[in-house]
């Protein structure tokens, strides 16, 4: 597992699109600058909310591109093949490639927002460490997505079809809570039954990504709470072994054609 | 002693992916490859070669009979490191560059890590590519990545090479150095399985020869029988009595 997973990060860090993230962040140093011209009140807390909203952003721009350049290779190009033919279990095809992605978005999410945080200081003379405790929810949240990810090669082989359906999900699990909180409102007493019970079904079948945001909550110094925050973790752990667990054994089943 | 034995193997594909019907790649082959021994596999296009192969190497589940390879099945990892595969048309991870290539194969093979140095520095040499190999494979033409293919393929000196048309891409003088290799490994008391369409390579190298037509072996050639008949008539008149027997039928 270790070889593979040192394998994926070498590959990585030679991708273009890790470049590009890189050089992306720097554009996004650029504009910091510029918003912080235009804000007016509570610049400081308006810049921490854009610091950790364009790590996120970039960080997870990065694993999606990763995840789409990863199974292109393995799946239109045929490497999976020659992988598997190795002296390699098919566990450890799935183990490496899944923390090699999410260790590459650790690194540069740390290098990121470890920047951001020292322009703050610089700027606002005010050392935000506490703005750090977004990253462990956001490295759950990549774990999530590239488990969910190398669920689905046992389903399909198309990779831009993987690629659309964890997009899709995302889209979703982002957005479930404000959904789940809409149909619970007076205005939505119109709303169809059968819409409001697929909003709940999805509510726990879909991974809930807005579990994860609490960029808001530490750039304004509210209370998170650390039993929530653990709790949050947690959730995002356990959905992810699950998905790992069930597709390194759907994989063991899987003929590579 | 048999480094590989299939019994009576089937195997069937859906034509499409979903409700498609099947059809029967693999009709029931048997044979068996020996230690020490180049055999080679031939057939047009489309016969059953790379399933056999992928079949082999435990990538593919045949439908019913056995296979073996080193009297166990092939995704075992301690089986796996006696195996080595060179695929048709190679693509390697494009990112990296020969030499971290295969000092990714040669530590899961196990090749010695004080050694690997100068074993993948000594192979790099072999098949030609020195010179090019701190490029990035992605910027490697159709030949180099064949030849990093043969380089890879007898890292660490394996048991068992496969090979799915070692030679194609090649020029002249890769052919002549992919078949030197190959000859010597054999030489070293290994075990060579190869594919190829070029029936004069697989005649001046192999020991047996099996030719597999519509998924079923119709033909076991020995290299004493090419001493008066070229491998290219056996072939072609295996073919047509495979045909007719197929038409009876």
């Amino acid at each position: 597992m270790v070889r593979m997973l040192y394998l994926t990060l070498k590959e990585a860090v030679k991708e273009r699109a890790f470049y590009s993230t890189l050089i992306l962040y720097l554009f996004s140093l650029f504009i910091y600058f510029i918003v912080n011209d235009f804000t007016m009140f509570e610049a400081s807390k308006v810049m921490f909310t854009y610091s950790l909203s364009v790590t996120e952003f970039l960080t997870l721009v990065l694993v999606f591109f990763l995840i789409f350049s990863f199974l292109t290779e393995d799946l239109n190009k045929k490497t999976i093949e020659y992988l598997l033919s190795l002296p390699l279990k098919r566990m450890d095809y799935i183990l490496g490639r899944v923390f090699g992605i999410v260790f590459s978005g650790i690194f540069t999410s740390t290098l990121m927002l470890s920047g951001f945080v020292i322009l703050n200081a610089l700027l606002f003379k005010e050392f935000k460490t506490v703005l750090f405790l977004q990253l462990p929810l956001l490295w759950v949240m990549m774990l999530l997505i590239t488990s969910l990810a190398y669920f689905l090669i046992n389903a399909s082989k198309r990779p831009v079809l993987i690629s659309f359906i964890i997009l899709f999900i995302y889209v979703i699990g982002v957005n479930l809570d404000d959904a789940v909180q809409f149909i619970q409102t007076k205005r939505a007493e119109n709303i169809p039954l059968i819409s409001k019970f697929l909003v709940k079904s999805a509510y726990y079948i879909f991974p809930n990504f807005s579990f994860f945001d609490m960029k808001i909550s530490l750039s304004y110094g509210l209370s998170i709470g650390s039993g929530h925050y653990i709790l949050v973790l947690l959730y995002g752990l356990i959905y992810s072994f699950i998905l790992i667990l069930l597709s390194i054994l759907f994989f063991q089943k899987k003929e590579i054609k | 002693m048999k480094i590989v034995e299939f019994k009576e193997v089937e195997k069937s594909f859906r034509i499409k992916d979903i409700g498609g019907p099947m059809q029967k790649v693999l009709s029931g082959i048997s044979f068996r490859v020996k230690k020490g021994e180049i055999l080679g596999l031939v057939g047009l296009n489309g016969q059953g070669k790379s399933t056999t192969i992928k079949i082999m190497l435990g990538l593919l589940f045949p439908d019913k009979g056995n296979v073996r390879v080193f009297g166990s099945y092939t995704h075992d990892v301690k089986i796996k490191r006696r195996i080595a595969y060179l695929p048709e048309n190679p693509v390697f991870f494009e990112n990296l560059n020969a030499v971290e290539f295969l000092s990714f194969v040669g530590g899961l093979r196990g090749v010695n890590s004080k050694k690997i140095k100068d074993t993948i520095e000594s192979l790099i040499f072999r098949v030609g590519l020195q010179g090019s190999e701190k490029k990035s494979i992605r910027k490697y033409s159709k030949g180099m990545v064949q030849r990093l293919g043969l380089a890879q393929a007898f890292l660490g000196s394996p048991e068992f090479v496969i090979l799915d048309e070692p030679l194609s891409g090649l020029d002249p003088l890769g052919r002549k150095m992919a078949k030197e290799l190959i000859i010597e490994h054999k030489n070293k008391g290994k075990t060579v399985f190869f594919t190829s369409h070029i029936l004069e390579d697989i005649e001046d190298m192999c020991d047996r020869i099996l030719i597999l037509n519509r998924g079923k072996i119709i033909k076991e050639i020995e290299r004493n029988m090419l001493l008066n008949k070229r491998l290219e008539d056996i072939f072609v008149e295996a073919l047509n009595n495979g045909a007719d027997a197929v038409s009876h039928a």
